[in-house]
């Protein structure tokens, strides 16, 4: 380290008249920092004016940080072939690791703690200030790796110049070049999704691929010694991961499929309202400001008004504005899947929403301020004017779906299949897969993970005919589980859990949502579909920004409605979707040419068994210390005397015997599509096993099971290979399943599963080969 | 021992071979200077052994470690200066030796401060404002302080007015005189080489010719003259030691390569009409130049 620091110190030396520079042009935010709070916080135009000067200068400091880097090139360079360190006892590490500290200290720590002082100085707090120095940071180290790289194979600072000079606006050029592309992908889809939602994620991604391969880029040049073709070939890769990286989401493109078989639900039109509800506080970085609810109120049933973008402006009562540029709220196809009580209501009328008050309205973005700006209108009485750019939309119901497992329909490239109805607490849970769903990547504002989200504009509601009446799902019971693997495919495959729970404190204390109700309940599925666009002028008065480190409480003022005149359209009566005449799903005969019928023997070492369906492992998530591995699925080498390539292993750790359960299963299908199939050609079961010498399971999973009750036989996994046969005439269901006759004709998959009775915070081993279906 | 040593090193830059198959060897303590023309390798052949550039094939070993992992270590032991090589020339000639003495724990800061003396070097000077000669001057210095094992000079004498040269060989000889280490010296200037080496290796076109101490070198190659009537023919074919054959009226002359004591016996049976025969050594020089035409050496080498 002392070496390191010794030939930064000569670089100090060498460069302290541009090491000056950088600490003028470091210094000027935080003067204007210090001038902006004594003397212009009351005269907004004055703080604009800084505000200018200061995104100015960092411009100038993203050149400075450039230029500065190729400079450093002539220090200890590794394009040349007489650099005098190169024969010194100056490793390349060392090298390395000289400039990456010389260039970390000014071209980075300065300007992130200049950054820091400022926001300090104007009052934001320490863990916002901590978002932009990580995000200043990432920036800079980005325009630094890639000037670094292109200092690294230019021999003289003039070339420096000319690559700089053709390869930076190369870079920014290659983000139009994503966004055309986007565009371009938007307007194929159908339905559409606003794949520019992706932007943010993948301009993460890209940033982050530039840092770690102009890092080795750059590392690899100073070990190679001159080696040209490497930096040249890694520069050539680095150019078509630029032009080709909009690719990636080329396969969520969908193809155009002919509208659903649902219909829109009557509409007739009004006055609508819009209602400054619920100002709230909401600070995220890089921005500070307010979010609130515009209700549209007095609509009619089954219409809905969406705000797709608000160009926010504040008049001080001088009459001085401020504008901020607009923002786009996302995707007028990105809905929540929990609609507010009033919309679901109206998409649900005639029927009475019972869990309405469970919902609460979800808040847009009404004001969204640099946190400078923010500290001007403290406690001052502005008015605030927007210009809403709204979207009407129409909901419409796609299908029903019956509470019955395998039932489903097909709506487009859609196809809704139910998984799974079990009682839960005071209520339901209702499991479905969605396939062929517009799927994307996007980042949970809270976890700051990049997830999955579904981006279909479509909500589900346990539905009561007869009585009228209607359930919508809790609004956090969503469990979406998306298969990886899967999505990856043309045909995307999405699981989620609904919970639909009755609402005693609700305006009908008297419901519940129990076997009674559900017992002619359906599921059903409303889509929202977008009618027109059109803009708005909305204007508020007479409010104030609260204190930004410190956290009001919401605060509900229904006395603030403000009235908005929306154009009205006529739009056709029509019938609600005949429910019954949706396709349901039935099984088919499984049949086999000779004695037997081969389920798979793995020897292909894929997860696809000989009758084309997928192969999955799967455990609990209930921290019980459950483990599985593999996870996901794949055959280990070796298998039984009879197909001695692969075969199936399970192994892990089984978890605690206690609520909520632990379970440990491999399972497959029967057909490619989930289909049901009927075994009445067969009469047993036969396979290869062995194992831990413990008691295992094959089970069988029914239509007819609704609780995990499945019919199964048990067998015991030898230390060797045995062959196991199984009458389907020996299976039971276990002592605490609802009872259902003995029946083969609506079987959906098979499973193979530690047999819960015994097993208990225990280690499991099962491997499992040549499975048959004997006739 | 041999300090250095390659193995059908070669070097390519696209198709063509700047060094070619190189097998050489240079024994420790020698002063083994590397002799060819403009663009003959030698340069190259110096890179490669410092790991400034890759070898395209071949293995060289110096100190005992493969060329391609010289490391910090190696380096602490081997001075390199070059004639164009990229000082940092906005220092003072003191910061620049302070600079370096970090890197090498053998540093001798007296040892410094004589050869500072000995050459004449101002260390408030900034290199930057320092002739060519002492610019070489001081680089030498930033390269024998901490008295290496290995000492390479490449084409060291070049662009140096004769005094400074004077100087500049002075000063490596008596160092060599007081210090145990091995000298690797690339350069075209054969009566420079002459005074300052004691093996040498004759590279063109990035091969070997020649490769052997100076003495034995100079012991082996005498110029011979004689008289031979017109009529007197040679004979056929010539020895293959011959070289430089230069016949005019009865006038014969030609540099006997593989001269020996007792040799001049030989001579006179192949050449039985001849008479007046006489002898002399050749310098450094005129046997490079035999050399040159012998092999049709690459023009440019007009010091030779």
């Amino acid at each position: 380290m002392s070496l390191i620091w010794h030939i930064v110190k000569k670089d100090i030396r060498r460069f302290r008249l541009p090491i000056a520079v950088g600490l003028l042009i470091a210094g000027i935010p935080v003067l204007l920092g210090i001038l902006d709070v004594l003397f212009a916080s009351k005269d907004i135009q004055l703080h604009t004016l800084y505000l200018k000067l200061y995104f100015g200068v960092a411009w100038v400091q993203t050149f400075f940080v450039i230029l500065m880097t190729g400079v450093t090139r002539g220090e200890e360079s590794p394009a040349s072939t007489t650099a005098y360190w190169m024969t010194r006892p100056i490793s390349p590490v060392m090298a390395v690791k000289a400039k990456a500290l010389f260039l970390g200290i000014f071209l980075v720590l300065v300007p992130v703690l200049s950054q820091s002082l400022v926001l300090a100085l104007e009052g934001v707090t320490a863990r916002d200030i901590g978002y932009a120095d990580l995000e200043m940071a990432f920036r800079l180290a980005e325009n630094i790796l890639l000037a670094w790289t292109l200092a690294s194979i230019t021999p003289t600072t003039g070339l420096f110049l000319v690559a700089a000079t053709l390869v930076f606006p190369l870079q920014w050029l290659a983000g139009w070049w994503m966004l055309f592309w986007k565009d371009f992908l938007d307007s194929k889809a159908d339905p559409p999704f606003m794949a520019t939602t992706l932007m943010v994620t993948d301009s993460i991604v890209i940033g982050a691929l530039t840092i770690l391969g102009g890092a080795i880029l750059v590392v690899r040049q100073y070990q190679m010694r001159n080696s040209r073709r490497t930096v040249y070939s890694g520069l050539a890769l680095l150019a078509l991961f630029f032009l080709v990286q909009p690719l990636w989401r080329w396969d969520l493109q969908k193809p155009a499929v002919p509208s659903g078989t649902g219909d829109s639900i009557h509409v007739t039109l009004g006055k609508y309202k819009v209602s400054r509800d619920s100002l709230g506080w909401s600070n995220p970085r890089p921005t500070m400001g307010y979010w609130g609810d515009l209700e549209f109120t007095g609509r009619s049933p089954g219409e809905d008004i969406r705000v797709l973008d608000i160009n926010p402006t504040l008049v001080l009562p001088d009459g001085g504005t401020f504008s901020n540029g607009h923002f786009d709220l996302g995707s007028e196809y990105v809905w929540n899947n929990d609609p507010d009580s009033q919309v679901a209501q109206e998409a649900l009328a005639p029927l009475r929403l019972l869990n309405k008050d469970r919902f609460h309205p979800n808040g847009d973005y009404l004001l969204r301020l640099d946190p400078r700006i923010y500290q001007h209108f403290l406690d001052r009485p502005v008015t605030y004017r927007a210009n809403l750019d709204l979207l009407r939309i129409r909901y419409k119901v796609e299908g029903e779906i019956p509470l019955t497992i395998g039932a489903g329909f097909r709506e487009g490239s859609n196809a809704v299949t139910l998984l799974d109805v079990s009682p839960v607490g005071s209520g339901y849970q209702v499991k479905l897969q969605d396939q062929g769903l517009d799927l994307a990547f996007n980042r949970d504002p809270k976890t700051k993970r990049v997830i999955f989200y579904v981006e279909d504009g479509v909500f589900y509601a346990l539905v009561n005919k007869k009585l009228g009446e209607a359930y919508l799902p809790e609004p956090h019971s969503q469990n979406i589980r998306v298969d990886l693997h899967q999505a990856k495919q043309a045909l995307r495959v999405k699981q989620e859990t609904l919970e639909f729970i009755s609402d005693p404190g609700g305006p009908l204390k008297d419901s519940h949502l129990d076997k009674d109700w559900i017992k002619d309940a359906v599921l059903v599925r409303v889509r929202m579909e977008p009618v027109e666009e059109f803009r708005k002028k909305l204007e508020v008065g007479g409010f104030s920004l609260v204190e930004n480190n410190r956290r009001p409480p919401l605060f509900h003022n229904r006395a603030l409605w403000y009235s908005l005149e929306v154009p009205v359209i006529e739009t056709d009566r029509s019938q609600v979707t005949d429910w019954n005449a949706l396709p349901r799903v039935k099984s088919q005969k499984l049949t086999a040419p000779g004695p037997s019928l081969l389920l798979d023997d793995f020897e292909k070492g894929g997860t696809v068994n000989r009758l084309g369906a997928y192969w999955y492992d799967q455990a609990d998530k209930n921290t019980l210390g459950t483990v599985l591995h593999p996870s996901p699925f794949q055959p280990q080498p070796g298998g039984c005397p009879a197909s001695p390539q692969f075969a199936a292993r399970i192994w892990g750790h089984f978890g605690k015997e206690q609520y909520p359960w632990p379970f440990v299963d491999l399972g497959c299908g029967f057909k490619p599509k989930d289909d049901y199939v009927d075994l009445a050609h067969f009469s047993a079961f036969r396979f290869f096993t062995k194992g831990d010498g413990k008691p295992y399971v094959l089970m069988v999973d029914r239509a007819a099971n609704t609780d995990y009750g499945y019919y199964q036989s048990g067998f015991t996994a030898h230390k060797d290979w045995t062959q196991v046969t199984l009458p389907l005439s020996g299976f039971y269901q276990p002592v605490w399943a609802k009872p259902v006759p003995m029946d083969w004709s609506d079987v959906r998959q098979i499973q193979f599963s530690p047999d819960g009775g015994v097993f208990s915070d225990d280690d499991f081993d099962l491997w499992v080969d040549q499975i048959e279906l004997v006739k | 021992m041999n300090v250095i040593e390659t193995q059908n090193l070669t070097r390519k830059f696209g198709p063509k071979e700047a060094v070619a198959g190189l097998d050489l060897s240079v024994e420790s303590g020698s002063i083994y200077a590397l002799l060819g023309p403009n663009g003959a390798g030698k340069t190259t052949t110096l890179k490669t052994l410092m790991n400034i550039l890759t070898p395209s094939s071949g293995k060289a070993k110096v100190l005992g470690v493969d060329s391609r992992c010289l490391s910090p270590k190696e380096f602490s032991q081997i001075g390199y200066v070059s004639e164009n090589q990229e000082i940092p020339e906005w220092m003072k000639v003191s910061e620049f030796l302070d600079y370096c003495k970090a890197f090498y724990p053998t540093w001798d800061g007296r040892f410094a401060q004589k050869l500072v003396k000995q050459f004449a070097l101002d260390p408030s000077q900034k290199l930057k404002n320092l002739s060519r000669g002492t610019l070489m001057k001081a680089a030498l210095v930033s390269s024998l302080a901490y008295r290496p094992q290995l000492l390479v000079l490449d084409e060291p004498f070049s662009g140096l007015d004769p005094l400074i040269r004077e100087e500049f060989i002075q000063g490596i000889l008596e160092l060599t005189d007081q210090e145990q280490w091995t000298v690797l010296i690339s350069s075209h200037d054969v009566d420079e080489v002459e005074k300052l080496a004691d093996w040498v290796g004759i590279l063109d076109k990035g091969k070997l010719y020649l490769s052997e101490p100076i003495s034995k070198l100079q012991a082996r190659f005498m110029q011979m003259t004689l008289r031979l009537p017109v009529s007197a023919s040679l004979p056929r074919p010539l020895p293959s030691s011959w070289m430089a054959l230069q016949r005019e009226g009865t006038s014969l002359q030609f540099v006997e390569s593989a001269y020996r004591d007792g040799m001049e016996k030989e001579l006179r049976r192949l050449l039985p009409e001849g008479d007046g025969w006489g002898s002399a050594p050749l310098s450094l020089r005129e046997i490079f130049v035999a050399l040159a035409r012998e092999f049709r050496m690459t023009n440019g080498g007009g010091q030779l």
